[in-house]
């Protein structure tokens, strides 16, 4: 079995775990739709009041909100088990996935699902597409950019959370810095300034998770295509190096378990 | 006991997050907030008996898992309402009116806006009602854990063993 068709039959499995228990996977993925829409509500208010931050309006905050939630909602609903990586490193229980004869990270990033997941897809599909940013000819741009954005919250989650082959346990500085990224994502790249632009293009790649994706649903152009893609790969070839070197020095948990 | 080691913990987080918070703030703007002394100390109380009064909507939330299994959503929502109505991002004022009044039917303005507002200065009028609202929240808040309690006893299912 190839590992594509390995990994379409885990998040199968993982879905359908999910659904078991139908009404608290509805509620969690409902409720995280109400969650972002209240949020955004903030930013109506804020947009209502000063009409444009630095030439974003609401629009493009909604264009860009949607982008990211829906990203997010791709990552942790098809690798749920990124928020735990750092602690099964820590732990040794990575050891279950190495007797497997499919890549590591990828059996532990899709162990599981994170139900909520879903509602951050569909109330950023719903963002995003009533932003009137995107126009129906732009729709296939608009999902390229969604799982640019998707590739670059998971690549990133996995080189913060790959930190603890060398420093230990660092779940919550890992956890930290992925909720750095999330927000980031969504504000406007022209309120920054110099420094903090360049952490936003390196350490913490919200520009290839937020704006840089919204503007290739917007504008589509070449440039913004190359800039977007070529970002989201350096990020996660970074992360899979990252992880490689990482698992080299991974130490065995001497857990017995059967998957 | 639950709720009160809860507040045990959290007036323990409060005294070291608050010396961090106003250290923080004083160095940016430089000087003490514009009501003096007895505004600070005023808010600071507020501030107290706001962060028991959220721990009891906390212990709402938590009674929910009773019923709804996952309470973590339910948390989501109440804390992106605070956001909200609590003037958490932007300060109240800055609402339409129509938000405003809204805001006032729930419990957040008097959780998170009122202590802010009274600790940089706010006219006593102001001290007075946050001070009532707060009080009517939390026979209301508690009320409603009581009930919510009651309530979930007669939901438990037990798996013995």
């Amino acid at each position: 079995m190839n590992t594509w068709r390995f990994l379409t039959l885990l998040t199968e499995t993982n879905l359908r775990a999910a659904l078991s228990l139908r009404t608290a996977t509805l509620l969690q993925a409902g409720f995280m739709c109400l969650n972002n829409l209240i949020y955004f509500a903030v930013w109506v208010i804020f947009f209502r009041r000063f009409h444009d931050l630095a030439g974003f309006g609401l629009r493009d905050m909604q264009l860009t909100f949607g982008i990211t939630a829906g990203g997010f909602g791709i990552a942790v609903a098809l690798c749920g088990g990124l928020r735990e990586l750092s602690k099964m490193v820590v732990d040794g229980a990575l050891d279950g996935y190495l007797t497997q004869p499919k890549p590591v990270l990828a059996q532990a990033l899709c162990s599981r699902t994170i139900a909520s997941g879903w509602g951050d897809l569909v109330s950023g599909l719903l963002m995003a597409g009533t932003s009137g940013k995107v126009s129906l000819l732009h729709a296939p741009w608009l999902l390229l950019a969604i799982l640019l954005s998707a590739s670059v919250f998971v690549a990133a989650g996995v080189a913060f959370h790959s930190a603890a082959f060398w420093l230990g346990p660092v779940d919550s500085l890992a956890r930290s810095l992925w909720e750095f990224l999330i927000t980031f994502s969504i504000y406007p790249e022209t309120i920054f300034g110099g420094g903090v632009r360049v952490l936003l293009y390196t350490l913490i790649p919200a520009a290839f998770s937020g704006f840089l994706p919204a503007r290739l649903a917007h504008r589509p152009t070449f440039e913004t295509a190359a800039a977007a893609i070529g970002g989201a790969s350096c990020v996660v070839a970074s992360a899979l190096v990252l992880f490689a070197r990482g698992l080299r020095r991974y130490e065995s948990g001497n857990q017995i378990g059967v998957r | 006991m639950r709720f009160a080691e809860g507040l045990g913990t959290l007036l323990v987080r409060m005294a070291a997050l608050s010396v961090v918070g106003f250290g923080l703030s004083l160095c940016l703007s430089g000087a003490l907030p514009g009501g003096g002394l007895l505004s600070l100390i005023c808010g600071a109380l507020t501030a107290v008996v706001a962060a028991a009064l959220s721990l009891l909507f906390y212990a709402i939330i938590g009674l929910s898992a009773f019923f709804i299994e996952d309470t973590a959503p339910v948390f989501w929502v109440w804390q992106k309402l605070g956001f909200v109505f609590g003037g958490l991002m932007f300060p109240l004022d800055v609402y339409p009116s129509s938000l405003q009044t809204l805001a006032s039917f729930t419990p957040f303005p008097s959780l998170l806006y009122a202590p802010g507002r009274i600790a940089i200065g706010a006219e006593p009028a102001f001290l007075w009602h946050a001070t009532l609202v707060l009080a009517a929240w939390a026979v209301f808040a508690t009320a409603f854990a009581q009930l919510a309690f009651q309530r979930a006893r007669k939901a438990l299912e037990l798996n013995g063993g």
